[in-house]
């Protein structure tokens, strides 16, 4: 993209759409209330959108005037009536209560889902409203997770379908395509194909043990309490709708064995839970299941060939980001709603000031945009080293990354059909990693844990 | 029915062109200066990154695609014209693929063409690196590229571990080798695969059909399809693919860093189109660059008119 030069000639353009915009704005969009295709932000209650475009069929006629010497532009938005947007900032707004007030309208105008995308990155829906001869109208939402924003887009127009392909044939003219964003969405729709995929959620996880390996260790109290157990139960009940077919673990293969003994002695009753993660959700939710057995996925082999052979001084990026000035690249932890104190030993442990039941703290470790951040901590950390030293990156790449891909081949090897769901219980730090393998890899479609759990549901005792 | 598909995604098309114009006043409505600086607007140097063959036939590749000479006077006209629309980019550093520890005789060869001295080689270092730096009156040229025998990545290593090829063939996976490359193949005796070009293809038409996102796309997928040869505890795929490419490809990316210098740079990188898939990935998901895609700058040329005047 040429994000300036874009800037610029966008920005004039609806920079004057915009100042025409403001005058109509409250009445605008209501010019014609039974307009096809439309679909009116009638919100109830009152919301402040960040961004507010109004453009109607009249306006866009102006807008068309003023890039006359772009008659490829000018013919594109001719054909259309109207085009709204709303954009929220996602704190300020009730998101599953506004998006599904939308689908409500939606669904009762008989419009078709196009396009559904929830990744991580995002979440896009896009409807159309149609019938053999024309469109009507497109509604989108988009919530594309790293920007903390929610954006709703209507567009309205008779659009004949084959103007289309000639007008389309122009949009690079438009300025605006080979924007990064438009890329990815277009990939997106390219990889939505319609081949049979396998099915992964994977439920980003901290520890229950608290085992201290981590670099950042989150304090956590007893699990085996009976509060949390409840709470476990309602976690168990709401995963349990994603319908695994297979439940995978963060163990070594090696310790299959011993893992599914444990399970089979579970199923019989003659077993204990313990407070692991894998006892407490992935035995319930199995058995529950009906499952004969987990999976181990984890790549904690005895022996790593290449691994190995390295000098770990040559991955010590901590030491070198010390006594190189470089602890800006360094991770840090986020100090809002917590306490951060360290060991004797160093171990740095992080403790939540106010008690938070678990299915709040699995919403809040699954959110997309801090599994984004997560991963861009590891792209920093990467960066620490001077000249032929690159104690970041050998830690990133030989270690790091090698273990993340073999956790994902390991899924792909435990993959039988394309009638599989995988559910793979993992700590939240290898999510990002894992998915985009899955992702890019073309052979899965990723469900986010986020879409089946709901907070307000679990708080009935 | 397939119409309809079709009909639909061209429908996706018109509907992305439209959000992003709304996408950029967005932004745009941020730039006052009374609001929170956002993601958006942070100002950031910027990438971009040409893949590219290797014009020289260096055969460096399992998989190498053949090109006639780029020393003729056709060539080198279509090679000025592509320098001429990358330098639309304004780069502010021309960035090659090679190791830092050519870099002294790089520089020379550099400053030899500068000054009329010396004759560029037939590769696209040379070609078009060399060719822009010295239009944009650069005074060097950068080697960003990590290639070479370090304590890791060491040449006694063990290949065993590595060779996914021998694997797959030995373990009936050679469809995780990718589809086999189709057109007229011949073979050298270093058992390297020539493709040979069918017909004449203009050397901006090349980068523009190299540089495509779904290409790219593709090429980090075959990456992660090679990435699972292997069965029970060996994973020769995933081992070279971590230990080595993504290795190469992550410290690529730590050396363009380290020769960023201010948010006003405009880097381009000339590298092996293979590199694209990885490469680019690392530098988005780190947010440390604006990507620019190569694709707005290069136009081919009108359909039957000769590149040269």
């Amino acid at each position: 993209m040429k994000p300036r030069k874009h800037f610029i000639r966008l920005s004039m353009l609806l920079f004057l759409t915009l100042s025409l915009a403001l005058t109509h704005s409250a009445v605008a969009q209501q010019d014609k209330t039974d307009k096809k295709g439309l679909i009116l932000f009638d919100f109830p209650e009152p919301l402040a959108a960040k961004v507010e475009v109004n453009l109607t069929a009249k306006l866009i006629n102006l807008v068309t005037k003023s890039v006359s010497n772009q008659p490829e532009v000018a013919e594109l938005i001719q054909m259309l009536d109207g085009i709204y947007v709303r954009t929220y900032d996602r704190t300020t707004i009730d998101e599953k209560k506004l998006v599904n007030y939308f689908k409500e309208k939606l669904k009762k105008d008989e419009w078709e889902v196009l396009v559904k995308i929830e990744e991580h990155s995002e979440t896009v829906e896009i409807n159309l409203l149609f019938d053999e001869e024309k469109v009507y109208g497109i509604f989108a939402i988009i919530i594309p997770k790293r920007s903390g924003e929610a954006t709703f887009v209507n567009i309205v127009g008779e659009i004949a379908p084959e103007r289309i392909e000639e007008l389309l044939g122009n949009l690079s003219n438009f300025g605006a395509v080979d924007i990064d964003f438009g890329d990815k969405l277009k990939g997106q729709w390219n990889r939505g194909d319609t081949r049979d995929k396998a099915t992964v959620m994977i439920l980003g996880s901290d520890f229950f043990t608290n085992p201290g390996i981590n670099v950042f260790n989150t304090r956590m109290d007893d699990v085996l309490a009976p509060k949390r157990q409840r709470e476990m139960e309602q976690l168990v009940q709401q995963l349990r709708a994603f319908s695994p077919t297979k439940i995978a673990v963060y163990v070594d293969e090696r310790d299959d064995a011993e893992i599914n003994a444990s399970y089979q002695s579970y199923l019989e009753g003659t077993y204990e839970l313990t407070r692991r993660l894998l006892d407490q959700f992935g035995f319930r939710l199995a058995k529950q299941m009906g499952h004969p057995k987990l999976y181990c996925v984890a790549d904690w082999p005895k022996h790593r060939p290449i691994y190995d052979e390295i000098d770990k001084s040559l991955l010590d990026y901590a030491t070198f980001a010390e006594t190189h000035n470089q602890e800006h690249l360094l991770w840090s932890v986020s100090s809002s709603g917590v306490k951060v104190r360290a060991d004797v030993d160093g171990t740095v442990w992080v403790e939540r000031e106010e008690y938070e039941p678990l299915i709040d703290m699995y919403i809040r470790i699954n959110e997309p945009a801090q599994m984004y951040t997560g991963h861009q901590s590891y792209l920093r950390t990467a960066r620490i080293g001077l000249k032929n030293q690159y104690p970041g990156a050998n830690w990133v790449a030989h270690w790091w990354y090698a273990h993340n891909l073999k956790n994902f081949v390991n899924l792909t090897r435990i993959t039988e059909s394309t009638d599989d769901r995988i559910l793979l219980i993992i700590g939240a730090a290898h999510v990002y990693l894992i998915q985009q393998f899955l992702e890019e890899s073309g052979d899965y479609i990723v469900e986010s844990p986020l879409k089946y759990l709901d907070a307000n549901k679990a708080e009935t005792p | 029915m397939k119409a309809l598909v079709k009909y639909k995604f061209y429908l996706i098309m018109l509907f992305v062109a439209v959000l992003l114009a709304v996408g950029t006043v967005a932004s745009d409505d941020q730039t006052d200066p009374s609001t929170e600086d956002t993601t958006q607007m942070t100002k950031k140097p910027t990438l971009m990154i040409l893949g590219s063959g290797h014009l020289a036939n260096w055969g460096a590749d399992r998989i190498n695609y053949r090109m006639d000479d780029v020393l003729a006077p056709k060539r080198q006209a279509e090679l000025q014209a592509l320098a001429d629309q990358l330098a639309q980019f304004k780069p502010t550093k021309v960035a090659v693929e090679v190791d830092e520890r050519w870099d002294t005789q790089l520089q020379e060869e550099y400053n030899g063409y500068r000054k009329d001295s010396f004759q560029l080689e037939p590769h696209e270092i040379h070609q078009i690196g060399f060719r822009l730096a010295k239009q944009m009156g650069h005074p060097k040229v950068y080697c960003v590229d990590y290639f070479r025998d370090d304590p890791i990545v060491r040449e006694d290593r063990e290949d065993h571990w590595t060779d996914y090829g021998a694997f797959a063939e030995t373990n009936d996976q050679e469809h995780l080798l990718g589809p086999p490359p189709t057109g007229k193949m011949t073979q050298d005796e270093d058992g390297g695969i020539w493709i040979e070009p069918e017909k004449y293809e203009p050397i901006v038409d090349m980068y523009i059909r190299i540089n495509q996102d779904e290409k790219i796309r593709t090429n980090l997928r075959d990456y992660l399809r090679i990435a699972r040869i292997g069965l029970r505890d060996e994973y020769p795929g995933a081992n070279w693919v971590a230990h080595f490419w993504y290795n190469r490809n992550l410290k690529t990316f730590v050396n363009l860093t380290r020769i960023t210098e201010s948010e006003d740079e405009r880097i381009l990188l000339i590298i092996g189109a293979g590199h694209l898939g990885f490469l680019k990935q690392i530098a988005e998901d780190s947010e440390f660059y604006y990507i620019e895609s190569p694709l707005q700058y290069l136009k081919a040329d009108e359909e039957g008119k000769p590149s040269t005047e």
